[in-house]
C-alpha cells in the first residue's frame, strides 16, 4: 500500500512539469491513438494503406499537368513534378496534422468524457500517423529521383531539423486553435479557408520566382513556405539557405510552447465543453 | 482501521449555464452540481451513491475518475483508479473486441503486455467467443457491456468506480457481476436502481442537489464473524443462532443484540435463500419494547421450516437491518450458510433426515 502513487486532484490547473511529466506517464497512448486511427482510417477499404499513396500521387499528377504540362511553369533546375511533390511532402504533413489535431478533440469527446488522459496526447499521435503517411509519399520520391537522374543533398542530414520546423508549423495553430474551439468553434470553421487559401502563399506547385520582389517578404515571413523551400534545400540542395528560416523556427517554438501551456492550462475544461 | 484509498475534502464543483434565462434576458447562472461534499473510502469499501437524478452523483464519479476538475475542494487518491461511467466509453466501432480490448486498456493505463496476459481471462468471462474478432459495431448493447466490464474486472485497478452500468446485460450475466462484485474490492457504485446498490455495499452515501443528504453505515455487519457456537460476532453486537428440529420441523431461533449509533426505529429481517440467492421465505423483527436504552437493540425471532418443502442442497440466511421501517433501507451483509441433507436415498414416503448440518460461511 505504501509504495501506491498518491494523487492529489484540486481545481489548481498542474504546472507545466508535472504537466510533460504526464504525457511522458501516458507516452504509449500515443501510439495506441496513432494506430488506431491508421487502423480506423483504412478499415472496410478494400486498397487498405495504399490509399496514403493515392492521395499525394492525384496531386503530383494534377499540379503537374496543369500548372507543369499546359501552363508551363518554370522552376529553375528541377523537373516541375519533382519540384510539387517535394513541396507537397511538407505541405500535406502541415495539412494532415493542423486538419486532424484541432479536430481531434471533437472526434474523441466519447472518450474525452468518459477517460481521463492528457488532451495533447491527441495532437501528438496525429504528428505519428502523418509521419507514416509522409514516409509513404517518400517512396513517390524515389523512382522520380532514379528517373530524372537527380543526386541528392548533404544537406538531408538536416532531416529531423526540416520535419520538426514542419511539425511545429503544424502544431501551433492546432493548440491555438483549440485553446477557443472547445467553446466556440468558429475557428473550426474558419481552418479550411485559412488552408486553401495558404498554399497560394506557399511555394509548393509555384516557384517563389514568380512573385515580384515586393512581394517576395510574404514568403519570408511565412513559416510553412519557409519549411516548403527548406525540404527542397535539404532534399536536392535547391536555392540557398536562408536565414529567416531559423529567425522563424524560434518563433514558432515559442508560440508553439505558449500554445501548448494555455492548452494545458485549459484542458481540464475540455470535457465540461466538448 | 483499514487504509484510507480516497479522501473528499470539501468537494465542490460549479457548472456555469450560458444561455438561461431570466425576465427574457440572457444570462449567466452559476449551478452548483456538487457543494461542499466530503466523504472518506477505505480498503476494501463497497460505497454506494443514489440520488435522484441531477443530484451529482455523476459529476462526483467525474471528478473522482480525473475526467473534470473540481471548481473547489480536493480528492487524495491512493491508487489506481478504473471506471466504468458508460457502456464501451473508449472503444472504436471500427476495431475489433480483440483491439478494443488493447485499445481500452491502455487508455486505462496498463501496459500491452500486462493486457496480453489477461487476455484470454478477459474473452472468457465476456462471453463473446468468436465475436471478438468482429468490430464492435456489430455488437449488441449486451456484448458491448460484457465486454467492457471483463476488461474493468480484469485489470488490477485498486478503486473501481461504475455509473448506472449494471442494468443491462442478461440476468445470468448480472448475476456474475455481482459475484465478482463481492469479491474483496474496493468500489464506488452509482445507481438509480436501489436493491442493486443495497446488496453490493456496505455503505451508502445519499445526495441530494449537490450534497450529502444522509450516509448509512452498513459495516455492523460486515466484521469478521465468529462462528463457534453458532454466534456471529459483530463489533456493535450479536446474533446467536440456535437450531433444534422434531420430525416435522427445523426451528432456527435468531437472537439480535446490538448497539447502533442511530436512534431511528429499527426492525430486522432474515432473508432464507437457496443457492440461487432466490428468498424462499422471510421474516421481520422489531426491536423489543422492553430495552433499556434507545440505541440497544434486542430482538428475537424464530423460523420455522417445514422438512417436507425442502430438497437438501444449499441454504443460507441472509441478515437484514431497516432504519426507520423504511424495508428499502435494509442491507443484508453477513449471510450464515447451512446445508440441509438428506444423505440418505429416499424411499417412498420414509426417509431419514440427518439436517440441517451447519457449516457456516462468510460471503464476500
Amino acid at each position: 500500500m505504501l509504495e501506491k502513487k498518491i494523487k492529489t486532484i484540486s481545481s489548481e490547473p498542474d504546472n507545466f512539469i508535472t504537466y510533460f511529466k504526464k504525457i511522458w506517464d501516458y507516452k504509449s497512448l500515443i501510439w495506441v491513438f496513432a494506430l488506431r486511427d491508421l487502423k480506423v482510417k483504412y478499415a472496410q477499404t478494400l486498397l487498405g494503406i495504399s490509399w496514403s499513396i493515392i492521395q499525394p500521387l492525384t496531386g503530383l499528377i494534377m499540379y503537374s499537368f496543369f500548372f507543369g504540362y499546359i501552363l508551363k511553369w518554370e522552376t529553375d533546375e528541377l523537373p516541375f513534378s519533382l519540384y510539387v511533390l517535394s513541396g507537397l511532402i511538407g505541405w500535406n504533413f502541415f495539412t494532415y496534422i493542423i486538419y486532424q489535431g484541432s479536430s481531434s478533440i471533437q472526434d474523441s469527446s466519447q472518450t474525452i468524457k468518459k477517460i481521463y488522459f492528457p488532451k495533447s496526447i491527441l495532437p501528438f499521435s496525429k504528428v505519428i500517423v502523418a509521419l507514416i503517411e509522409l514516409l509513404i509519399s517518400t517512396l513517390i520520391l524515389i523512382p522520380l529521383i532514379i528517373y530524372y537522374n537527380i543526386n541528392l543533398s548533404w544537406n538531408i542530414i538536416w532531416l529531423p531539423i526540416v520535419i520538426l520546423f514542419n511539425m511545429l508549423c503544424a502544431l501551433t495553430p492546432v493548440f491555438w486553435i483549440a485553446i477557443f474551439a472547445y467553446k466556440k468553434r468558429d475557428l473550426l470553421h474558419l481552418l479550411p479557408y485559412f488552408i486553401t487559401f495558404g498554399i497560394w502563399l506557399t511555394p509548393v506547385f509555384f516557384s517563389s520566382n514568380i512573385f515580384p520582389n515586393k512581394l517576395k517578404i510574404i514568403i519570408d515571413l511565412n513559416p510553412i513556405a519557409n519549411v516548403i523551400e527548406m525540404w527542397r534545400w535539404m532534399l536536392f540542395g535547391f536555392g540557398s539557405f536562408n536565414k529567416i528560416w531559423l529567425i522563424n523556427l524560434f518563433i514558432v517554438s515559442i508560440t508553439c510552447i505558449t500554445g501548448m501551456y494555455i492548452y494545458n492550462k485549459n484542458e481540464d475544461n475540455f470535457s465540461d465543453f466538448i | 482501521m483499514s487504509n484510507k484509498i480516497i479522501e473528499v475534502n470539501n468537494l465542490s464543483k460549479k457548472y456555469e449555464l450560458h444561455n438561461a434565462e431570466e425576465e427574457g434576458k440572457k444570462t449567466s447562472v452559476d449551478l452548483w452540481a456538487l457543494k461542499d461534499v466530503s466523504f472518506n473510502v477505505y480498503e476494501g469499501d463497497s460505497l454506494g451513491i443514489i440520488g435522484p437524478n441531477g443530484s451529482g452523483k455523476s459529476t462526483l464519479l467525474k471528478l473522482l475518475s480525473g475526467i473534470t476538475k473540481p471548481s473547489s475542494g480536493e480528492i487524495i487518491i491512493r491508487g489506481k483508479v478504473g471506471s466504468i461511467l458508460d457502456i464501451g466509453a473508449g472503444f472504436n466501432q471500427e476495431l475489433s473486441g480483440k483491439e478494443n480490448i488493447f485499445l481500452n486498456g491502455q487508455l486505462l493505463g496498463f501496459s500491452k503486455k500486462e493486457i496480453k496476459t489477461k487476455y484470454d481471462d478477459i474473452v472468457a468471462f465476456s462471453e463473446i467467443g468468436n465475436f471478438i474478432h468482429e468490430p464492435v459495431k456489430y455488437y449488441s448493447n449486451g456484448m458491448y457491456l460484457k465486454l467492457a466490464f471483463s476488461i474493468i474486472a480484469h485489470l488490477n485497478f485498486d478503486v473501481l468506480l461504475f455509473d448506472e452500468v449494471l442494468s443491462v446485460g442478461d440476468n445470468a450475466f448480472r448475476s456474475k457481476i455481482t459475484s465478482f462484485l463481492s469479491t474483496k474490492k474496493t468500489m464506488i457504485l452509482v445507481s438509480h436502481n436501489h436493491n442493486e446498490i443495497v446488496n453490493n455495499t456496505n455503505r451508502l452515501i445519499t445526495l441530494k442537489a449537490g450534497k450529502i443528504d444522509s450516509t448509512e453505515d452498513f459495516s455492523y455487519f460486515n466484521e469478521s464473524a465468529d462462528y463457534a457456537n453458532n454466534e456471529l460476532q459483530f463489533d456493535g453486537g450479536l446474533i446467536t443462532i440456535n437450531k433444534e428440529e422434531d420430525i416435522n420441523y427445523w426451528y432456527f431461533t435468531f437472537k439480535t443484540e446490538f448497539e447502533l449509533p442511530h436512534q431511528s426505529k429499527k426492525s430486522w429481517a432474515i432473508h432464507l435463500k437457496d443457492n440461487l440467492e432466490n428468498t424462499i421465505t422471510a421474516c421481520i423483527g422489531h426491536k423489543d419494547k422492553e430495552t433499556r436504552y434507545l440505541n440497544e437493540f434486542i430482538s428475537e425471532q424464530t423460523f420455522i421450516l417445514n422438512k417436507k418443502l425442502f430438497r437438501h442442497g444449499n441454504y443460507s440466511f441472509a441478515f437484514y437491518l431497516a432504519y426507520n421501517g423504511e424495508y428499502i433501507n435494509i442491507k443484508p451483509k453477513k449471510k450464515y450458510y447451512f446445508k440441509l441433507d438428506f444423505n440418505q436415498q429416499i424411499e417412498g414416503e420414509e426417509c431419514v433426515l440427518c439436517g440441517p448440518i451447519f457449516y457456516p460461511n462468510t460471503i464476500n
